[in-house]
């Protein structure tokens, strides 16, 4: 198995697709804690999926409830173009039902965070998809 | 019959004539009345509708204001304990930082010592009293020192906590972005009684006259969670890890974290495939491995 370095170092450039700013700021902390280095920010999927058509990005972090377009429908384009369908999403929302979680988990969604989450839960996650990223 | 009785017979036939006159000219009105009564009672109809469901959504909007009070007021509680042990620890990392000025004073003044001695004794260095008191002098400044460097150990792991509590203080303001949801609910709510009751309004054909200052203001209505709250629980998140790693029955709607991550551990792989059914953890479940 080919193994890839698993640090955040290995994630270039992430992308905080979010509407409330004070959210986006608290992620992009925490990303930067963890040694990212290229952060972008949208307010919501349609700015993000313009974004995703320019540039390559390394991970996607992803609020539910937005304007334009939400957050599920964002991961469905990303899945649903080759080009982004391998990028890992991390979705981190209020909605904390069963049928919500099950949503994104068909949607492809690679982690799930409910709001409000804490520093540890929102690096563990990202520790996880990463790690499962490098190892892929 | 008397001409008497022929004149009150007389009388009573123009009081039915008067009678019936008046008859022609109230059943018209009758008529519309009927007419009015028969058109207004749909109408009727439809108010108490829309006042019993404006009823039943008043309560919902002020419950969630409630909870707009409820989460600010959580937020804030926790703020608060966390500034007051942040304010405890800055205030014991300053009687060390003071204690840390005492000890480098009194390791400064056995270094003065130390010169004095060695610059009044220097042909008999080797002396036995000499050697022992620069030994009590090294002796003393090696205490110090070891003291010296626990308070800056203290102090640093002081400093973390206070750094972390900043950083749980940064985490607590995610109550903006729930009660912003949550007022984006009883906004939603308060907009569809309006509009019912506009409706209502212009079904009655009286255009209600509205100062510019009253006009309804055009709102762009925000994406919101109803059910949006701020419960800084684990049991939440251990719901949809549990979903997500696999091992959650879908019969219980609630999930332990644990098992919400579980479930997702399945799905980190990008590659995934796209349908649970088809998910790794799924057959997992089905095959009783989890």
């Amino acid at each position: 198995m080919k193994c890839r370095n698993t640090s955040i170092e290995s994630i270039m450039k992430c992308l905080i697709v979010e509407d409330s700013i004070i959210v986006r700021r608290i992620v992009g902390s925490v990303l930067r804690k963890l040694g990212a280095t290229h952060i972008l920010e949208a307010g919501d999927g349609k700015t993000a999926w313009n974004y995703l058509e320019q540039e390559s990005v390394d991970l996607v972090i992803t609020d539910w409830n937005m304007p334009e377009m939400n957050g599920l429908d964002l991961v469905r384009t990303i899945r649903k173009h080759k080009q982004t369908a391998h990028i890992p999403v991390i979705m981190i929302t209020i909605r904390d039902r069963q049928d919500d979680v099950l949503k994104a988990y068909e949607y492809q969604v690679n982690s799930y965070i409910v709001k409000p989450f804490t520093l540890k839960s929102l690096r563990e996650k990202i520790e996880q998809v990463i790690k499962a990223t490098g190892e892929k | 019959m008397n001409p008497q009785q022929m004149e009150r017979i007389l009388e009573r036939i123009n009081e039915l004539k008067a009678l019936f006159i008046f008859g022609q000219r109230v059943i018209p009105f009758l008529e519309e009345l009927f007419g009015f009564v028969q058109n207004i009672v749909p109408l009727m109809q439809e108010m108490n509708k829309s006042l019993r469901e404006s009823s039943t959504k008043m309560p919902r909007a002020a419950s969630q204001l409630n909870d707009v009070t409820r989460a600010t007021e959580l937020a804030t509680n926790e703020i608060l304990d966390i500034l007051d042990d942040i304010l405890f620890k800055l205030g014991e990392v300053q009687s060390i930082l003071n204690q840390s000025v005492d000890f480098y004073r009194k390791i400064n003044r056995l270094e003065r010592k130390l010169d004095r001695l060695l610059e009044l004794n220097p042909e008999n260095i080797a002396t036995r009293g000499w050697i022992q008191k620069a030994k009590a002098i090294q002796d003393e400044k090696k205490t110090l020192l070891k003291a010296f460097r626990k308070t800056f150990t203290r102090s640093l792991k002081q400093l973390n906590d206070v750094k972390e509590n900043a950083s749980n203080i940064m985490f607590s303001l995610q109550v903006q972005d729930i009660t912003s949801q949550q007022i984006a609910a009883v906004n939603h709510l308060i907009e569809s009684v309006r509009e019912r009751i506009e409706q209502l309004l212009n079904r009655l054909e009286t255009p209600v006259a509205t100062a510019p200052e009253n006009q309804p203001v055009s709102v762009q209505p925000l994406p919101f969670d109803p059910q949006a709250s701020y419960s800084p629980n684990d049991h939440r998140q251990q719901t949809a890890d549990a979903i997500f790693s696999g091992s959650a029955t879908l019969e219980n709607p609630t999930f332990l974290q644990e098992e919400i991550d579980q479930l997702f551990r399945g799905n980190i792989s990008p590659d995934a495939p796209s349908t649970p059914s088809s998910h790794p953890n799924q057959q997992k479940r089905s095959s009783g491995n989890e």
